[in-house]
């Protein structure tokens, strides 16, 4: 089987002090001075996929593992590294477009990136990205290449013949599902699915592998990419107020903290619950 | 404008659904005419519950085998295409979100999801919704009709649906299983396979696991939080054991949620739950944007964190900065003995 994984590499967001979100020039907001991460979904995606292939080659199924990523040169370190986690191929789409509230370009990439290469039976990707928040990647590949979608996936087995067992959750519990590919699979909250880290063995073995560099003109149309037909356009951005008062209980012991907190803040609201 | 409404009654949730767009048409759409709600519904047992919690006066109900998504798009796509609806709105969950943009794309549409607020302009409809991980709010503008949002989770309250015993609801029905239905509607006239069929030849089996019992987080009016500080599962049984004799409901952040500490019925944040307590005490939380969202209805917040400049102290009412373990352990104490002396009504 054929796995295509897309991943996005996120600044961290967590990481900004409230006088950094200052709103630039088109709706930009300068995050290069934090560190970069894999964007948390696509990590579970990630790991999702490995689970999958050891399961699947203990069953004696031969699976190959595609990874792609979009945007510049300074995403190839992460690449690397899932070649040294025994990805079979990584690719990279050189971008250099602000594409950050355009789910339906981003889409359409992979789409025709997996209409050229006509390979992978099943694409695995992230629900959702910090920065936009668009929500709608994996919804529209689907979409575009007209296949089946499986929304909120948390856990992907081999199952007999090609097929796979997927459990997603839905709004009111776990649906665990035999599939026959082809299908795009959007992962959600999945527990314990960290992405391992290589060991310095298969860094140095498999970690050098070529990165396939491709030109994202080649799989969107210019026009498109220097204004992103979504139907939507961003109009305003500002940041979202969250500060309270912060007033510190101050105390010289955890015991005085926790009894001034009682008997100033606590008591009488306890009563009225 | 003219908006339907788009529920899933196969589900649990439905009232939640259908009081939460309720709550955000009466708060948005004023001016609007409410066309249909339609329903999906899996059983004929709950008809009579899902029309009387139906948010608008005309509802159309599409029955179908269960909740699957490509069903339903399925059948949307071609009952509405060419209806002149300008406005889909469906609920926050798991289900409106994934169907949202799929309609969108399948009638030509524009998109958004988790919008928390919405108003009309000439030509498009104007969207705020949170972005860059809940740290920014933005405005959009959607310009291909129909426009096709789901809510964000939290972001209206919720408003019951008004019984008015003297109005007639108008209530038409499908049953997707109808075979004469998928020939005339939509025209599969003569196929082995039914509609239904067709759109579900992916999956070969299917099984349901009905969600562990609620946690109780959404309406709780006393939570205690564990967040990512922590550092350790036993550390959350703990706090899970100081919560009961605090008289409290346990919620976690995601780190402590994805590193299974706790379940995910847990979870509070964008991704969870939207708690709306009285009283909410977090341990040990740094204070991470999509995280407080779920707790920012909170009429009381107070942090206990060790580190002075961590979010979640501004966030907050009140803060200790000491270690959550201490403080609670005689935050209990002080309880316990105010209950011995009938000081409190825990």
């Amino acid at each position: 089987m054929n796995i295509l994984t897309c991943f996005k590499i996120v600044s961290d967001l967590d990481l900004m002090s409230e006088s950094d979100w200052v709103v630039e020039d088109h709706f930009r907001i300068n995050t290069s001075f934090v560190k970069n991460m894999i964007n948390p979904y696509d990590e579970s995606a990630l790991e999702i996929t490995l689970l999958y292939k050891e399961q699947a080659e203990k069953l004696g199924s031969a699976v190959n593992l595609s990874a792609l990523t979009i945007g510049s040169k300074q995403l190839d370190a992460y690449l690397k590294t899932l070649y040294a986690l025994r990805f079979d191929k990584a690719v990279r789409i050189e971008n250099q477009h602000d594409l950050r509230f355009s789910p339906d370009a981003i889409s359409t990439v992979i789409a025709n990136y997996v209409k050229v290469i006509k390979k992978p039976e099943v694409i695995i990707l992230g629900r959702q990205s910090g920065v936009g928040d668009n929500a709608k990647t994996p919804l529209l590949v689907a979409e575009h290449l007209g296949w089946p979608c499986i929304s909120q996936a948390v856990k992907i087995e081999p199952a007999s013949e090609g097929l796979l067992k997927v459990s997603s959750m839905a709004d009111d519990g776990l649906v665990i599902e035999t599939i026959r590919p082809p299908c795009v699979l959007s992962i959600g909250n999945a527990p314990n699915s960290y992405l391992r880290i290589p060991t310095l063995k298969d860094k140095v073995n498999y970690g050098k592998k070529e990165i396939e560099v491709l030109e994202i003109e080649n799989y969107l149309n210019q026009a498109v990419l220097e204004q992103p037909s979504e139907g939507h356009n961003i109009t305003g951005l500002k940041p979202i107020n969250h500060k309270r008062q912060g007033v510190v209980i101050e105390g010289s012991t955890p015991a005085e903290k926790a009894q001034n907190l009682y008997h100033n803040y606590l008591q009488e609201r306890l009563k009225q619950l | 404008m003219k908006h339907t409404i788009v529920l899933n009654g196969c589900s649990e949730t439905f009232l939640s659904q259908a009081e939460e767009v309720n709550g955000f048409a009466a708060a948005y759409l004023k001016d609007s005419r409410a066309d249909k709600t339609i329903i999906f519904h899996c059983t004929d047992r709950h008809k009579p519950f899902l029309i009387a919690n139906s948010p608008t006066p005309s509802t159309q109900l599409i029955r179908l085998p269960r909740y699957q998504p490509e069903i339903i798009l399925r059948t949307l796509e071609q009952l509405e295409a060419s209806s002149n609806t300008e406005l889909y709105l469906f609920p926050g969950d798991f289900a409106g979100s994934e169907l949202s943009p799929r309609l969108a794309y399948r009638l030509g549409g524009s998109s958004l999801i988790a919008v928390n607020k919405i108003s009309r302009t000439e030509n498009a409809l104007t969207c705020h919704k949170a972005v860059y991980s809940n740290y920014m709010q933005a405005e959009f503008k959607l310009s291909e009709r129909p426009y096709c949002i789901s809510l964000a989770k939290g972001s209206t309250d919720p408003l019951p649906i008004a019984v008015e015993n003297d109005v007639e609801k108008d209530v038409s029905e499908i049953d997707i299983a109808n075979q004469e239905w998928n020939n005339t509607v939509l025209s599969f006239k003569g196929d082995q396979e039914s509609e239904p069929e067709k759109a579900c030849a992916h999956i070969v089996d299917y099984e349901f696991v009905k969600k562990e019992a609620a946690s109780g987080l959404e309406n709780a009016n006393y939570i205690l939080v564990a967040g990512r500080g922590v550092k350790m599962k036993e550390k959350v049984d703990k706090l899970h054991t100081i919560a009961g004799q605090l008289g409290a409901e346990l919620g976690v952040s995601r780190p402590v949620a994805m590193s299974a500490w706790a379940p995910l019925n847990k979870l509070i944040g964008v991704s969870g739950i939207m708690a709306k307590p009285q009283i909410c005490i977090t341990a040990a939380v740094s204070g991470a944007a999509a995280f407080y969202t779920g707790i920012e209805k909170s009429k009381l917040i107070i942090a206990i964190n060790t580190d002075r400049g961590a979010p979640i102290i501004r966030a907050s009412d009140l803060a200790i900065v000491d270690d959550y373990e201490k403080v609670l352990d005689e935050l209990v104490q002080i309880i316990t003995e105010a209950q011995c002396k009938g000081d409190t009504s825990l």
